[in-house]
């Protein structure tokens, strides 16, 4: 009962804050929105018993990924990209369009699946440690492979910012 | 603890570690040496040394399996799988990464101060796709695929050229990782209906029940469409003309033929958990019958109106991804599955060899960074190029399929596999494709022999190009004429996952 209150509670700090997100004209505000919806999010997987992945959520996406946003959106002349991305009768047909289409989707697949099914292998407990030992053994080769992809991608976004033309060639 | 994997499981992954090995020379170099680019022993010498080795490697690990009697061998519990189709698409994939660094060291549009971060890229690309190949597991699939993909994104930007190629760059990430999104999303939904994402496991889980149920319906069709975003199939084709356009050739000549080749063998590996026999599971056969046949059509009429080469090609391939598809649905069906199985990997290989050819042509021509080949372009190239001018006369008429090449004995096995499983409506919608194709491949082939105006002037020093593109029609040939011998090496190959 406990829990279903707080859940419950969680889940509608977390809508309000993301409309805050979508609404807030300020990028800057948006983004300290998100921080506190990925909050949220990590407090719901603790909820459910999955403390790394609460943990990471808050490391990764709170802490690094959103420094991360701030500091592209401190880099971008912003004004001018809201001005390209939000003009126009046809755009903003199109947004409404997509949205009512998505919004469809949703219902539709709501109805799609009407049953809850329980979670296979629901009762093992995935502890950190559990998850370590995984990741080591059954899941090393996607694990260092995963290494190998970071590795690619650094060198290759240190090489994109260097790109004949920089990143916004005309 | 205990590792559940013997470090003899490295020995048979040993391509994927030389070809990461190997891309990690020419950036290594470059760093030491304050950041001016490396010399050709190092940006070419090196890594197309990697790739051959690479391929070697692949060989090797074929030649034991082969000399044990082995058929396949389960790696990294099981995370990997070493089959027939491991090894011969693993061969190709090295070959093709050789093939892309020759373009790429002699064509205009790599820019020369980056060279070594595109080699480094490229390598890594080939990386995923090994993986890709190897992926016994959906997860590993997702990583290899991304793996390919992040690399592949990168390096489209990367070009000479300033304004296609953003665009190019931007809308093929965008749209990539949508359909990366959807894949992992279907995957997720998979595991959570089947409880595995494991894919011998998921054959065995595979009944009438499971089938019935709407998350796995779900699951199966996000990654059916997801892998099909990725060989280009109809509703989600239409970034294929526009990133190709955008990039520069060798690049294309890469994507084109190993992206292709390692999303249809991911795709052939889940058809060929056997998923789509069911009664249940009719209407994606319905689906999916529509989609090859409206991706024949839109690619072969779309490439009827192109003046510009490239995006010829583009759309070319984008028919062809619809006749692998044919070959697919006999894949599915219980008692065609060798027969379709062999069929697809045939063509694929066909396909990479002739596709890599045309493009390697393009490549050649291409005087700057900017220059758009047209057709008009090819006049009188056959009095001044004749050698080339043939070899790319053969390619075209494989890419048509006309009998000699091994272009018309690929379509032929994918068709007969197809009318032996009784798609009898899909194959007619194939030749008619096939034919209306015959008229754009000859277009360029009437301009190039039977007009006798200049076109764009030859650049000269290509050398490595210029081989590049007899080795490719010479194969195209030498494999047509003697096509039964490979058909039943390759037979006997995919055996081994059924």
């Amino acid at each position: 009962m406990e829990a279903a209150i707080v859940f419950y509670g969680l889940s509608f700090f977390m809508t309000v804050l993301s409309l805050g997100v979508l609404f807030n004209p300020n990028p800057i505000m948006s983004a300290l929105y998100l921080v506190l919806t990925m909050i949220g999010v990590s407090l719901v997987f603790f909820m459910l018993d999955a403390g790394f992945l609460a943990g990471v959520q808050l490391i990764v996406y709170a802490g690094a990924v959103l420094v991360l946003f701030v500091m592209v959106i401190m880099l971008f002349d912003l004004k001018r990209e809201v001005y390209t991305f939000s003009r126009g009768f046809f755009t903003r047909l199109l947004k409404v369009f997509t949205g009512v289409v998505f919004l469809i989707i949703l219902v539709k697949s709501f109805f799609l699946v009407p049953e809850t099914k329980e979670l296979l292998n629901s009762s093992t407990q995935m502890t950190t440690k559990n998850l370590a030992g995984l990741l080591f053994t059954e899941y090393i080769f996607v694990f260092e492979l995963l290494g190998l992809l970071l590795l690619a991608v650094a060198i290759g976004a240190v090489a994109l910012s260097r790109i004949k033309g920089g990143t916004h060639a005309e | 603890m205990n590792l559940s994997f013997d470090a003899v499981d490295i020995k048979y992954i040993l391509p994927l570690i030389i070809l990461f090995t190997v891309s990690l020379v020419p950036v290594l170099v470059k760093v030491f040496n304050k950041n001016k680019e490396p010399g050709k022993i190092y940006n070419f010498l090196t890594p197309m040394l990697g790739a051959l080795i690479a391929a070697g490697a692949s060989a090797g690990v074929g030649a034991e399996f082969l000399s044990k009697g082995i058929s396949s061998k389960l790696l990294f519990s099981g995370a990997l799988v070493m089959d027939g189709v491991s090894v011969l698409a693993g061969i190709l994939v090295s070959l093709c990464l050789g093939f892309t660094i020759v373009l790429a060291k002699e064509s205009p549009s790599i820019n020369k101060n980056q060279l070594s971060e595109a080699v480094f890229l490229l390598m890594n690309a080939a990386v995923g796709m090994l993986t890709v190949l190897w992926a016994n597991n959906l997860l590993v699939m997702f990583v290899g695929i991304e793996m390919m993909s992040l690399c592949l994104y990168i390096l489209v930007a990367m070009s000479m050229e300033l304004k296609l190629s953003k665009e190019a760059a931007l809308k093929y990430f965008v749209l990539g990782s949508f359909a990366s999104a959807i894949l992992v999303y279907g995957i997720a939904f998979i595991y959570g209906a089947a409880g595995t994402v494991y894919l011998p496991e998921l054959i065995t889980q595979i009944n009438a029940t499971l089938l019935s149920n709407g998350y796995f319906l779900l699951g199966l069709s996000f990654v059916l469409f997801g892998l099909a975003f990725k060989v280009s199939l109809f509703p989600f084709y239409s970034w294929t003309p526009d990133v190709y356009q955008g990039s520069s050739t060798p690049l294309v000549a890469f994507m084109a033929t190993g992206v292709k080749l390692v999303a249809f063998v991911a795709l052939l590996r889940l058809i060929a958990t056997q998923v789509l026999q069911f009664q249940e599971a009719a209407v994606f056969l319905q689906v999916l019958q529509w989609m090859a046949v409206v991706t024949i059509l839109v690619g072969n009429i779309a490439a009827l109106r192109q003046d510009n080469l490239k995006r010829m090609l583009a759309y070319s391939s984008v028919a062809h991804s619809g006749y692998v598809l044919i070959g697919l649905l006999a894949v599915s069906s219980s008692d065609g599955q060798v027969l379709g199985a062999s069929s697809v990997l045939f063509y694929l290989f066909s396909y990479v060899i002739m596709t890599f050819g045309a493009f390697s042509f393009l490549s050649f021509l291409e005087k700057s960074h900017e220059s758009a080949l047209m057709i008009s372009d090819l006049r009188g190239m056959a009095s001044r190029r004749p050698y080339i001018a043939l070899s790319f006369s053969v390619l075209l008429l494989s890419l048509a399929g006309i009998p000699p090449t091994v272009g018309f004995f690929g379509k032929f096995y994918l068709f007969s596999a197809a009318i032996s499983e009784g798609f009898y409506w899909v194959v007619a919608w194939g030749v008619i494709g096939s034919v209306i194709s015959v008229y754009f491949y000859l277009r360029p082939l009437v301009v190039m022999f039977m007009s006798d105006e200049q076109g764009v002037d030859v650049e000269p020093s290509r050398l490595g190009t210029q081989n590049i593109i007899f080795i490719t029609a010479i194969l195209v040939l030498v494999i047509g004429f003697v096509s039964n011998p490979f058909y039943l090496h390759i037979q006997s190959a995919i055996k081994t996952i059924f």
